[in-house]
């Protein structure tokens, strides 16, 4: 079968294998496997360990971290939500299918940090200590994590710069900004403006 | 060739966040808002869809579809199935700033999307 995806020696980690069902030379086959795996070339590996030779037939993806496809929709549903949103206004449908970015973040370590140091880090800003309210326990040095609002949206994955513990011990620059999601301008600028109470809106 | 060896599958993310808190803060309600109470067009700009994508079209043209259906400038998806694959592909749509820099995708799943532009 022909694939977009290039043949090359690649090192991923297979949590579980186990067999469903079996029938004749069809086997069914459950897998968890970390991401990027690719399925069909594993299937004919398989099949060169055994010495028989073997093909992937189909595949169905069951889980991505922690969503499973029971929360999956139909392209029919979709389309019945977004007609309903656009044709009717009514958004609720359309509301229940389409979920916030931040539910796919959930693995990572979060830094919360304050309303005022939210625009900078939208502006590319590494996270100093005076700008956080809450740091994660597990956080390590070198480790991905996600910079928070208080509200609980992400603002940016960073790279950490320091522990916890080094965070709770030490001032100066806590993580480097890599990868922006909120718009700037979201949260009004406050860099190089001193410590102003008032946080009147400055455009 | 692959060197097969099981692992005891460990969830990554926790169930519980433990936090220290630095400084006490509160946020200001006139600006952002929270992800669950976020209005529909900003979640459509900052969300993801769980799509069960049928068998026959590829990814990219599911893609395509979901893009049209919401009438969003950019949308796409993580984990590529091949033609034949069945299951979830998800459709993403996200970040209004330009990356500066491409995102690979973290480690595992899911992977992040790949920068996104909002409707100007």
């Amino acid at each position: 079968m022909r694939s977009n995806v290039a043949r090359q020696v690649r090192k991923k980690e297979l949590f579980e294998a186990e067999v469903l069902e079996r029938d004749g030379r069809d086997v069914l086959l459950r897998m968890i496997v970390s991401g990027g795996t690719y399925v069909r070339k594993l299937c004919h590996d398989l099949g060169l360990v055994l010495g028989v030779g073997a093909h992937m037939v189909e595949l169905r993806r069951i889980r991505i971290g922690p969503k499973s496809e029971k929360e999956a929709v139909t392209v029919q549903q979709l389309q019945r939500a977004a007609w309903q949103y656009r044709e009717g206004g009514d958004e609720k449908m359309l509301r229940s299918i389409v979920r916030p970015i931040e539910e796919l973040l959930e693995y990572i370590p979060r830094i919360v940090v304050l309303d005022s140091a939210v625009d900078a880090i939208c502006h590319g800003a590494p996270l100093a200590k005076p700008g956080v309210a809450q740091a994660e326990t597990r956080i390590t040095r070198g480790a991905t994590i996600g910079i928070y609002t208080l509200k609980g949206e992400i603002v940016a994955i960073a790279k950490a710069l320091k522990s916890t513990e080094e965070i709770l011990r030490e001032g100066g620059i806590i993580a480097k900004t890599d990868r922006v999601f909120m718009a700037r301008g979201t949260y009004p600028p406050r860099w190089g403006k001193g410590k102003s109470k008032t946080s009147q809106p400055t455009t | 060739m692959v060197g097969i060896f099981l692992r005891h599958s460990v969830s990554p993310w926790p169930a519980e966040r433990e936090y220290v808190t630095i400084k006490e803060a509160e946020t200001d309600p006139r600006y952002g808002s929270r992800p669950e109470e976020r209005p529909i067009q900003d979640m459509l700009n900052y969300g993801y869809i769980p799509l069960d994508k049928p068998r026959g079209p590829t990814s990219g043209e599911i893609t395509e579809r979901v893009r049209r259906l919401l009438g969003v400038e950019r949308a796409g998806h993580g984990g590529t199935l091949d033609p034949n694959g069945w299951g979830r592909s998800r459709s993403l749509r996200a970040t209004p700033n330009p990356p500066r820099k491409r995102n690979k995708g973290l480690c595992g799943d899911p992977h992040l999307p790949e920068g996104v532009r909002l409707p100007a």
